[in-house]
């Protein structure tokens, strides 16, 4: 199969701050636009996918990218580059993506 | 009552381990190096600045800032964090602004650092004048609030999760934020399992005093509601994020416990659904047996209850205090501050039973 039609699935997991809720937003190539499926991909190359410990207090991301293989990363919200912030804002915003926002814990 | 203050403990520190700690430390070494590098920094220039113009004695003191309170507030214009603190929108003692966030943020500093000095004689965060940074306007739309280890963040809100505008019209937001930072330079208790719930639950009983002396109400009358009229159009129903009278029902998926019986044992494993293992979800029970006490010593929260919470923290506490530790230390503080009045210390070990820690 051709790396541009290859199947890609992005969850954002978020929780932290002052506000004590998990909210989890997902973008799927299924069923997103081509267009939207490449440039998901293209912000997906752009992000450093390397997790750091999480810093007491500040709002928290879980990243998990999921194609051949899955990759979850965390990261708090000081360590977000601009690539990451632009990766999670497309995640929560482009149409077709899914939204969840439940309680945290069990 | 004096707090521990990163500041004044790291100056006997060489700045070359100074400036190590700040590349290679934990979090909370790299905040206290940074803090340290900046003060030092800032005390050679005036140092040199005495001596170019020779001056002596009185005249040092119009070196410095003006004594007492020093808040300014930033506006972030919807950057991110590294964009912060962003651009200056009002300083200590400047007119209002046009931007409603703005004056919000410096009149909620302003409420927080009076309470904070007329009622439990502390002077700013690190109780050693502390300058209070806010940043307003964080991100697009962003559905949060933070205390990042130096200052303060507050997002616009989206509607969805955060009301638009809310965060800083809620002086108990504002104050649960800020104590943070006290408790930071305190007891510095460690952001995971039971001693994150205490350092949730301690700014959630600061933020909901300083709003009831704000509002000048007993405990009796008070709601008890942290982050009330910020739930956005998901998160309803409900009145607010917390209820420390009511824990659990204070908005849709409010599943704080009240008691330890409920109490959710959750792993501190860098997942954002387990919470640090927990520390928003089990600051209930604390959170509700700070209410109990309250209550049943009538009168307005602060007078002998809060005292006694503030003084556990300021010089009983330690990082890895748990609940049973801070139920024992709260105890013994009302003992040793009220002395002549046992119904405080009585009422005070009745509200940890309540709630199971003891």
């Amino acid at each position: 199969m051709a790396e541009g039609r290859r199947h890609l699935k992005v969850t954002v997991t978020q929780s932290g701050g002052f506000v004590p809720v998990v909210t989890t937003t997902v973008a799927d190539t299924e069923a997103l636009a081509p267009k939207d499926g490449r440039r998901l991909r293209e912000k997906v190359k752009q992000a450093d996918l390397s997790s750091r410990t999480l810093r007491p207090g500040e709002p928290a991301y879980a990243i998990t990218i999921e194609d051949d293989d899955a990759t979850k990363v965390t990261l708090s919200e000081s360590d977000l580059t601009d690539a990451h912030r632009d990766l999670i804002d497309f995640v929560g915003s482009v149409e077709g993506h899914e939204e969840r926002i439940g309680p945290l814990g069990r | 009552m004096t707090g521990r203050s990163a500041y004044s403990c790291c100056f006997i520190v060489p700045p070359v381990v100074l400036a190590q700690l700040a590349e290679e430390g934990t979090a909370e070494d790299r905040t206290a190096a940074v803090n340290t590098l900046a003060a030092s920094a800032t005390l050679r220039a005036q140092r040199a600045l005495v001596q170019e113009l020779g001056l002596r004695g009185a005249a040092l003191s119009k070196l410095g800032p003006p004594p007492g309170e020093k808040r300014t507030i930033y506006d972030m214009k919807s950057g991110g964090l590294s964009n912060l603190p962003g651009q200056k929108a009002r300083g200590e003692g400047d007119p209002p602004s046009s931007d409603a966030a703005v004056n919000e943020a410096y009149d909620g500093a302003d409420q927080t650092y009076d309470f904070y000095k007329e009622v439990l004689e502390r002077t700013s965060l690190d109780d050693d004048g502390m300058e209070l940074v806010s940043s307003v306007h964080y991100g697009k739309a962003y559905d949060n609030a933070f205390w990042n280890g130096r200052q303060m963040v507050y997002g616009d809100g989206s509607g969805r999760i955060i009301a638009a505008g809310s965060l800083t019209k809620d002086i108990a937001v504002i104050a649960h934020e800020m104590t943070h930072g006290v408790v930071q330079f305190t007891a510095g208790l460690r952001y995971s399992k039971q001693s994150g719930a205490l350092n949730e639950s301690f700014s959630d009983v600061v933020g909901s005093m300083v709003k009831q002396w704000v509002n000048k109400e007993t405990a009796s009358k008070a709601d008890w509601l942290v982050g009330e009229g910020v739930l956005g159009a998901a998160l309803l129903p409900g009145k607010a994020l917390r209820s420390m009278k009511d824990p659990g029902k204070a908005f849709k998926f409010d599943n704080q416990p009240g008691h330890m019986d409920d109490y959710q044992d959750l792993p501190d494993d860098n997942d954002p659904n387990n919470d640090n293992g927990g520390v928003h979800i089990n600051s209930g029970i604390p959170n509700r047996a700070f209410y109990l006490a309250a209550t049943a010593l009538k009168g307005c929260s602060w007078d002998r209850a809060g005292l006694v919470w503030y003084d556990t923290l300021a010089n009983e506490l330690r990082a890895n205090s748990n609940f049973v530790d801070a139920a024992e230390a709260t105890v013994e503080s009302a003992k040793r501050l009220f002395k002549e009045d046992a119904e405080v210390a009585q009422a005070v070990e009745d509200a940890w039973r309540k709630v199971g820690v003891i």
